[in-house]
């Protein structure tokens, strides 16, 4: 009677190591699943999301301000420069916004 | 619109002209909608003294039209006036009371010649700003002789679109009583045939209030509390 109860018990516990070990192994190498033996559906590798990027600096347009003409900083600055370049000076005065484009 | 943003007004202001920008007025935002906001261009010689005004926004062909009038004008002078300023400011004045004759059918006496300031601005008497700077003057246009018949095109243009304004618009009045309605760079010539060759601080003014319509604070002093011993209605 022991002796069954031995043999008994140590085949369930070597069943699930000798079976399902084997099938776990397939299952690694073929895909399969181990419970069901089927393959699993295919899933489709997903594209990598793009870490979230700080807002893009402004392009660097020279002090061009998105217009087309190149800005010193202070009239003082642009009527010094152009007493040296032998320029005339050209001054904006702005009340509102400056990338406005109905404004400049 | 977007005239600076423009390649040909980009190459010829950058050619020419050393470019700058301020901000001299401040805008509400009511609701949606902007109240405010507008820009005048300034075309300035090295000394900071004011030839030309493009008042308001306008496209790019208006803009490179009126830098090379500018460029052109000035060359002109220079070579008449050989060196002599008070000529070359009397040159310029009269350009501009040249183009609003023939470009808007008007014509104005230019002011050649300028009075002495009757107003020291460091006199204890001036009224200044905060900051201590006299306040931007509001300065007279020189007077309307009439239209110039030879324009009466112009004029009548003019004429009709003084009648079609709506009322409250402000109109000008010549010499003889007519009334008259001016676009901005009408109003820009007739200003800058009095005034041009005036420094941009003493002119910006007069632009931006009484030709685009937009006000200036030029609050001098804004007391919260006048009377600082007074409490609740009561001398304490």
């Amino acid at each position: 009677m022991r002796s069954l109860r031995f043999w008994t018990s140590a085949g369930l516990c070597l069943a699930p190591l000798l079976g399902l070990t084997a099938s776990a192994a397939r299952a690694q190498l073929t895909g399969t699943d181990p419970r069901t033996g089927l393959e699993p559906a295919r899933v489709r590798p997903v594209a990598q999301v793009a870490k979230p990027q700080p807002a893009p600096a402004k392009k660097d347009d020279g002090g061009c301000h998105g217009t087309a003409v190149e800005f010193v900083d202070t009239p003082k600055e642009a009527a010094e420069q152009a007493k040296k370049e032998q320029k005339l000076v050209f001054v904006l005065h702005v009340s509102g916004h400056f990338e406005d484009p109905r404004f400049t | 619109m977007n005239a600076l943003a423009n390649k040909d007004v980009g190459e010829y202001l950058n050619e020419h002209f050393v470019a700058s920008f301020q901000k001299v007025a401040t805008f509400k935002i009511v609701g949606a909608a902007k109240q405010g906001g507008n820009v005048a261009s300034y075309f300035c010689a090295p000394d900071g003294r004011v030839l030309h005004i493009v008042a308001g926004p306008v496209d790019a062909a208006t803009m490179l039209r009126e830098a090379k009038w500018v460029v052109d004008t000035t060359k002109k002078a220079m070579a008449e006036a050989k060196g002599d300023g008070a000529a070359f400011k009397a040159r310029f004045r009269t350009a501009h009371a040249e183009r609003l004759r023939t470009e808007h059918g008007l014509v104005v006496e230019p002011v050649t010649f300028d009075a002495p300031a009757a107003q020291d601005p460091n006199s204890a008497l001036t009224f200044n700003d905060p900051s201590g700077r006299p306040l931007a003057p509001v300065l007279p246009p020189p007077p309307i002789e009439g239209p110039d018949v030879r324009f009466q095109e112009k004029a009548d243009a003019a004429n009709r679109a003084a009648k079609a304004l709506p009322a409250g618009m402000p109109l000008l009045a010549d010499k003889k009583g007519g009334r008259w309605a001016l676009g901005n760079q009408g109003r820009v010539h007739m200003l800058m045939a009095g005034h041009s060759m005036a420094k941009i601080e003493k002119v910006y003014g007069t632009v931006f209030e009484n030709i685009l319509g937009e006000k200036i604070s030029t609050k001098p002093v804004e007391v919260v509390t006048p009377f600082p011993w007074v409490r609740n209605g009561r001398a304490g």
